[in-house]
């Protein structure tokens, strides 16, 4: 367990004890879980909430796995590592964070992102992250190695637009798809979105080449 | 080319032009191909471009300076840049063996775009006869893209014989830029004959983490009509060099060689014309039987032939959701989604459920398969 990951479940466990008892259970999750597996979901819950991360992601998770029959101890260790990585991205990303900002965070650091590259991305992008963090997820899922989306993703922060983000994965996905090797072509793609970005806010009328 | 096969190039020069001709007095040789080329890069559409590409080489009893450059202007009018200069220094022999200390620095830009930039230090050992040699050497540096820098670091070891007017070479490096790395193994061979010149290479990507697979080879053939001019004619595929951003393709180029400075050899420059990065918009192939789509006005669309289609994920609580009938192989989503990452599943007619084609997919937590992933900007 890497050193952001310990402090994330010890502040859980300690927001845990101090809660003592665990709140009033999710309605969604007491007809979907045995009452074993819904006092541990529960008090993950109750911590999570304790130290102001998102609860719904957790609850989400939980009726994913009782929705394709998991055994309880599978959900319980699903839910329990989905509040660490909320616990680091929130950490990463800062505690003005939203609810969507870290979830999206947290699947990047999931997909193998380190938490210094969220916290570049959170510096250098004013904007929402959710689009930007979930693109980066998608490019490291895809193949590009981590550094390299990171720093695509980097150095398309400061400029381009949520819909220009998303564009750009999509060619980098699609050319991975047709045989371009998934770094070369993130390489490549960035500089044109890099290129369109940097064009539209020169001058935003300018019409953009087909 | 990546950094071992760079630094390779430039042996097998010292190789070809030390056992030939012991350079007691420096040459200094300079020419400009002037060609067409017609190129093709792996994922993208065809293209044709001009091509301009200076050489100059300058070769000392113990020093090795080599520039080169390329423009093209394709046919979409854009335009490719890049340029590389390297120099190496060869101590005083030692027996048969020789040290070697290389420096190497390029830079490439597409359009106007900011580009690639790297800086690389070899060195090497080389244990030399009179008609073979073998070296080994390392290689570090660094390669940056915009700001991004990433460490590039090298080991590579070859074999050269020389036989009748024919050099051969053989080599094997091992590459790792930032967290990509791969293991190229390559043959070559330099020949003149009278006023022809060839040269030719093949090599495989055998291991790769990110750089890709596959066999490439180049062959470059030339016939000098004077003392000044040259007739040249190269062409093959190479691999994706992520030191200098280049996608792996192929090409064939037809060009004239402008000598300004003729050597003793009529040898083509260190290394053949090579294309840049191209921009241009794939094709697609035939679209899968189902596949998902997030339209620009926020509407999430299941292309499918089917009955039924229903969707379960973060935004029906994993509970099974029918997705409505727009025509008869579009479905969409009922309900409005806010901005976000979603996870999710399909199923059709009442069968599996499964993620369609077209969405990122990450490993199941709950099983042997894969959840789709639903960004919403």
């Amino acid at each position: 367990m890497t050193t952001p990951y310990r402090i994330a479940t010890l502040a859980l466990a300690a927001a845990l004890l101090s809660t003592g008892v665990a709140r009033a259970q999710d309605p969604r999750l007491v007809h979907h879980l045995d009452s074993t597996t819904l006092a541990a979901v529960g008090a993950l819950m109750d911590s999570a909430r304790a130290t102001g991360l998102p609860v719904e992601p957790l609850v989400q998770r939980a009726l994913e796995g009782a929705a394709k029959h998991a055994e309880p101890d599978r959900i319980v260790a699903a839910v329990r590592r989905l509040a660490g990585e909320l616990g680091v991205a929130r950490a990463a990303l800062g505690h003005e964070s939203s609810p969507a900002e870290l979830d999206a965070g947290a699947s990047a650091l999931r997909a193998g992102v380190r938490p210094g590259d969220l916290t570049l991305l959170r510096q250098r992008r004013t904007q929402s992250l959710t689009v930007a963090l979930a693109a980066l997820t998608d490019l490291v899922v895809g193949g590009v190695p981590p550094d390299s989306a990171a720093s695509a993703v980097l150095a398309l922060a400061a400029r381009a637009r949520d819909d220009q983000i998303a564009d750009f994965r999509r060619a980098v996905e699609r050319d991975i798809a047709l045989g371009a090797t998934p770094a070369a072509a993130a390489a490549v793609r960035v500089d044109a979105t890099l290129h369109e970005a940097t064009s539209a806010a020169a001058n935003p009328n300018t019409p953009r080449k087909p | 080319m990546n950094p071992g096969r760079s630094a390779w190039a430039v042996t097998a020069v010292v190789a070809c032009s030390s056992a030939a001709t012991p350079t007691l007095v420096a040459q200094v040789k300079a020419a400009v191909d002037l060609g067409v080329s017609n190129v093709h890069y792996d994922g993208f559409l065809p293209s044709t471009a001009a091509a301009v590409s200076p050489s100059f080489r300058w070769i000392g009893p113990r020093t090795l300076v080599v520039a080169n450059g390329s423009y093209l202007r394709f046919a979409s009018g854009n335009r490719s840049l890049q340029a590389n200069m390297s120099g190496s220094f060869f101590s005083a022999p030692l027996g048969h063996w020789t040290g070697e200390l290389s420096a190497l620095a390029g830079a490439s830009q597409y359009r106007d775009f900011t580009g690639f930039s790297h800086a690389l230090l070899t060195g090497r050992v080389h244990l030399d006869g009179s008609r073979s040699g073998v070296w080994i050497g390392g290689t570090s540096g660094t390669t940056s893209f915009i700001n991004a820098q990433r460490p590039v670091a090298a080991l590579l070891a070859g074999v050269w014989r020389r036989q009748f007017t024919a050099t051969w070479l053989a080599n094997a490096s091992y590459t790792k830029v930032g967290d990509s790395a791969y293991t190229d193994v390559e043959g070559a061979t330099h020949a003149v004959r009278g006023r022809f010149a060839f040269d030719g290479s093949l090599g495989a990507r055998v291991w790769s983490r990110g750089g890709g697979h596959g066999v490439y080879g180049e062959a470059s053939g030339s016939y000098a009509v004077g003392p000044w001019i040259a007739l040249v004619l190269a062409g093959g595929r190479y691999p994706t060099d992520p030191t200098r951003g280049s996608v792996a393709g192929r090409y064939l180029t037809v060009s004239l060689r402008l000598t300004a400075l003729p050597g003793r050899s009529p040898s083509p420059p260190l290394m053949m014309p090579r294309p840049a990065i191209h921009h241009s918009s794939p094709s697609f192939d035939d679209p899968p039987a189902v596949s998902a789509e997030l339209q620009d006005d926020g509407t999430f669309v299941i292309h499918a032939a089917a009955r039924t289609v229903e969707i379960e994920g973060d935004f029906t609580d994993w509970q099974p959701l029918p997705l409505t009938e727009r025509d008869p192989s579009g479905w969409v989503l009922p309900l409005p989604l806010a901005a976000g990452t979603y996870r999710f599943s399909i199923r059709i007619d009442g069968g599996e459920w499964f993620v369609p084609a077209g969405v990122t997919t990450v490993p199941d937590e709950f099983g042997p398969g894969t959840v789709g992933i639903l960004t919403v900007p």
